[in-house]
Order: C-alpha cells, then sequence, then structure tokens
C-alpha cells in the first residue's frame, strides 16, 4: 500500500498550482451582504421563538374549541333530531319508490321449446299459461318508506300499481331458457 | 459593528443570559464571512450559500445551550456549516431524482457561466474537478487543500478517522490532477 501520508508528493502538481489560484477570491460576494444578514437571521431567530410557542397556545385553543362544538352538536342533535331546521334537510329527499317495490313472481307452465323462436311473442303468450297481471302497491309501503325517511320525503312518481308486461313475461322466459337448457 | 472579541469572551457572554442575544450577534459578524466561504465553496452559488449561511446561525443558536467546547468555537461552527451544506446538496439531489438533468451538471453550469464567480479557465477547471467529486470527498478536500486543515481538525469536523480522511484526501487529489491534466 502506498504511504498516503506522502499526498504532497504525489500530487506535486495540484500543490504547485495552488500558487497561481486565488482561492476564496473565485467567489464574489458584496460586503453590504454582510451588513444585512444578522439582522436577517436575527428576525429569523425571533420568527422562529415565536412560532414554537404557538403549538401550546394553539393546542389548549383548539382543544376548547373542539369540546365547545361537540357539547353543542350533543345538546341540540340528538334529543330532538327532527327540530333541526337546516336549509339542506328542508328540501325534499326523492326517493324512487320503484326501486323499492318488487314486481310480482311469474308463475309459467311448462312449455314446448322445439317451436319456440327466439323474440317469438304470439308463440309465447299462447304457450304460456300465464297472462300480463298488474299487482297493486300497499298504500302502506309507501307511507312507511315517507315515515322511515324524513318527514319531507317527496315521492316522484305517481305509480300505485305494477303491471307485468308481455315483455317481461318473454324477459323471464329467455332468462330461464338460458339458465335451466343453455339455449341461445 | 466590528468590534473584535476572542472566543472565550464571546463564550463567557454567551453563557450569560443578559449578553446572549449581543454575544450572538457579535459571533454572528465575527465568523459569516469565514462560514459564507466554506459553505459557498460546496454550494457554489451566492443564493444557495445565503440559504444554508443562515440556516447554519439557525442551528448554531438552536444548539448553542449543548456546546460542550470540546472543540475550537470556529470547528464547531464550521461542523455544523458543512453538515447544512452536505444536507443542502443532498436535498436538491433528491429533488433532481427524476429530472433528466442531473444536479451537479447545475453546479458546473454556474461556474461555467461565472455568474458571480472570478475564475480564470484554469480554475474553473478546479472547480469542475472538485464538483465531481462525492460530496463528502469533496469536502474534505476543500478543507485540506485550500484551508490547509489539519487532518486532526477534519477529523473533528467530519466525524470520521484520520486515516480514513488521509486516503479520502489522496484519493480525490489523485482524481482531480486526473482530470485537470487530461
Amino acid at each position: 500500500m502506498k504511504n498516503i501520508d506522502n499526498h504532497n508528493e504525489e500530487n506535486k502538481y495540484l500543490e504547485s498550482l495552488k500558487s497561481s489560484l486565488k482561492g476564496d477570491q473565485v467567489f464574489k460576494v458584496d460586503d453590504s451582504y454582510f451588513n444585512t444578514l444578522n439582522e436577517n437571521i436575527q428576525s429569523r431567530i425571533s420568527y422562529k421563538s415565536a412560532r414554537t410557542k404557538v403549538p401550546f397556545k394553539f393546542i389548549w385553543m383548539s382543544g376548547a374549541a373542539m369540546a365547545s362544538v361537540i357539547a353543542l352538536v350533543v345538546i341540540l342533535w340528538v334529543p330532538k333530531t327532527s327540530q333541526i331546521k337546516s336549509t339542506a334537510l328542508q328540501q325534499p329527499v326523492k326517493i324512487d319508490k320503484t326501486m323499492k317495490v318488487e314486481k310480482p313472481e311469474i308463475e309459467i307452465s311448462e312449455v314446448d321449446t322445439d317451436d319456440y323462436k327466439l323474440g317469438d311473442e304470439e308463440y309465447l303468450l299462447s304457450e304460456l299459461n300465464v297472462k300480463p297481471k298488474t299487482k297493486k302497491i300497499d298504500k302502506k309501503e309507501i307511507n312507511k318508506l315517507k315515515t322511515n325517511e324524513q318527514s319531507n320525503v317527496e315521492v316522484l312518481s305517481s305509480i300505485d300499481e305494477i303491471e307485468i308486461t308481455k315483455d317481461d313475461v318473454l324477459d323471464y322466459f329467455e332468462e330461464s331458457l338460458v339458465q335451466e337448457e343453455g339455449i341461445l | 459593528m466590528t468590534k473584535h472579541i476572542e472566543d472565550e469572551e464571546l463564550l463567557n457572554m454567551l453563557a450569560d443570559s443578559n449578553s446572549r442575544q449581543y454575544a450572538f450577534s457579535l459571533m454572528v459578524n465575527k465568523y459569516s464571512k469565514k462560514l459564507y466561504l466554506v459553505i459557498r465553496r460546496l454550494v457554489i452559488t451566492h443564493d444557495d450559500t445565503d440559504d444554508v449561511l443562515q440556516n447554519t446561525w439557525l442551528q448554531v443558536h438552536r444548539f448553542l445551550e449543548g456546546y460542550r467546547q470540546n472543540s475550537s468555537l470556529y470547528t464547531w461552527l464550521y461542523r455544523i456549516a458543512v453538515n447544512e451544506s452536505l444536507a443542502h446538496l443532498k436535498k436538491e439531489k433528491r429533488k433532481r431524482i427524476f429530472s433528466s438533468k442531473p444536479f451537479d451538471e447545475d453546479l458546473k453550469n454556474a461556474i461555467s457561466s461565472g455568474v458571480d464567480i472570478d475564475a480564470d479557465v484554469l480554475e474553473k477547471k478546479l472547480q469542475i474537478a472538485i464538483i465531481s467529486l462525492p460530496e463528502k470527498q469533496r469536502a474534505v478536500f476543500q478543507m485540506r487543500y485550500f484551508d490547509e486543515m489539519p487532518f486532526q481538525q477534519i477529523s473533528e469536523i467530519m466525524g470520521t478517522s484520520v486515516g480514513a480522511l488521509k486516503a479520502n484526501y489522496h484519493y480525490a487529489a489523485k482524481k482531480i490532477e486526473e482530470y485537470m491534466l487530461a
């Protein structure tokens, strides 16, 4: 291993270069910079000291504010929810009742599918031992919906009965064929 | 405020809470120029040097009570300045990790463009060669080559053994010489 203490001899070129270098004078800086530096540092120190004092104050203040808010919510909201008159709650809550009422089940007899052609409505209706029928929607159900939600529920649709159409029967039958017999 | 004051007197004033603020101001005036150059040689541009120098003094202010006088005041200040400079370089490098232009290229360009730099071709070439070194090696080289600091003092600043520093300097000098003579 080389003797690393002899670096000055090894790096003769660098050592000889030193005499022709300006050293730190290479980096120019105006003396006026140092006149304002102390001032800048002092103001940053003052700012930092002030800032480190804030958290203690802040924690107490924010803690107190949060406790007040929680207390207010508990007092006003929990016992009498319906009395809160917020603008948002006064807006009608729109519920599409048709989403909540199921259609009546379709009962079909056995059908000879050999002669059935996809979408052949006439054949289907003649073969199926079922006719389009309607189911009355229980008015109580709608009222229950209304009372279970907010008092200002607005039921959008005026439909009070659901009809089973020919399309429903056809869809149902074709779905059954796909699921049970793998037809289509 | 250009009053010359010895470190011992300065430290006594710093220990006294009544005179601490004034003493700190005196210390800033006494050592800022020296620390500026230590930092500037590492981070190159004036704006970055200004940031790092101010951060250095903030750190000094923060840890002043923890200064145990195991090393001279200047060595302690120097160490904080070098650490802040290295942290700055690391941060800037990390910022550019996905950039197509490496951070070192910016430093080289800053030297080549010559803004706030009064250097001839040779000096610029030397500075660019120094920038090509890894950061810590760069710091060691600067301390030894420009400041002619004893290895023992560099060891106190860098927290590295004297043997490792000698080897570090040797390899740094060799790389720079090769670059200069190429």
